[in-house]
């Protein structure tokens, strides 16, 4: 079981995050009381879905630690990036922040993990704002347009 | 920075009353945009919850109003007024005040 591992959420698509199991898999749950698991790294754009079934596991950690603490994002709330957005996620006092420095946004959590998916959320949620009309800010017309270039139909 | 002064409920009341952002309800953030002009400006993210907020964080909201840290807190405070805000808004080239 040990090895690196893709691993994409079926409840968020745009979810694709690269897992390293560090243990037996079945020694995880033992795994979060003395330290974490599993730990998250970079992602390279993969969204093999083949270890679907560690998710649940994922997300009872609570104290996972990325190794690299870049990850790229390649959905949209459905939609498919061409390019992804990379983002960092950065502890911020006791708490977790991810960024881009793409889009004005961030995501805020507990966990790394929670920040992450909170990112995740406000990048579509971000579009469907962006995507009611036109009355934006040159600069929020720039992102639009960008977005627009960059999913995939 | 004067993150730790401030917790997620106050700096949504500050954005409600000063620069009339409405925050839409539901899910785990509260997004709001300034709107100038009829044209949407900065949109703000309020993480849900009354807590205090961490600087990297409140960093991130200054950088969404298109604000320094500095004028962030003196919009919390009291000091920045909506048309302090403008003003700045305008110095930076992010809208046009009439003349």
């Amino acid at each position: 079981m040990k090895g690196n591992y893709k691993i994409m959420d079926s409840t968020i698509s745009s979810k694709v995050v690269e897992a390293r199991v560090l243990g037996s898999i079945e020694d995880a749950p033992d795994a979060h009381k003395k330290g974490p698991g599993l730990q998250l790294v970079s992602n390279q754009s993969s969204t093999t879905a083949s270890l679907i079934k560690y998710l649940d596991l994922l997300k009872t950690i609570e104290d996972i630690e990325l190794d690299c603490p870049f990850l790229e994002i390649n959905f949209v709330g459905e939609k498919r990036l061409k390019n992804p957005i990379s983002i960092i996620i950065e502890s911020d006092e006791d708490a977790f922040i991810a960024r881009s420095p793409d889009f004005p946004i961030y995501g805020y959590g507990e966990s790394q993990l929670e920040a992450i998916e909170s990112y995740k959320r406000e990048l579509y949620s971000m579009y469907q704002d962006i995507k009611e009309d036109d009355n934006f800010s040159p600069d929020w017309l720039a992102i639009k347009k960008f977005l627009d270039k960059n999913l995939v139909p | 920075v004067r993150n730790n002064q401030f917790n997620t409920n106050d700096i949504k009341r500050v954005c409600e009353n000063k620069l009339d952002i409405e925050f839409r309800k539901g899910g785990k953030e509260q997004n709001g945009w300034f709107i100038y002009g009829g044209k949407k400006i900065s949109r703000i993210t309020v993480p849900k919850g009354r807590k205090n907020v961490p600087p990297k964080t409140y960093k991130s909201m200054a950088t969404q109003l298109k604000i320094s840290t500095k004028d962030f807190d003196s919009l919390l405070e009291c000091p920045l007024t909506k048309k302090l805000y403008e003003l700045k808004l305008s110095k930076d080239g992010h809208i046009q005040l009439p003349e």
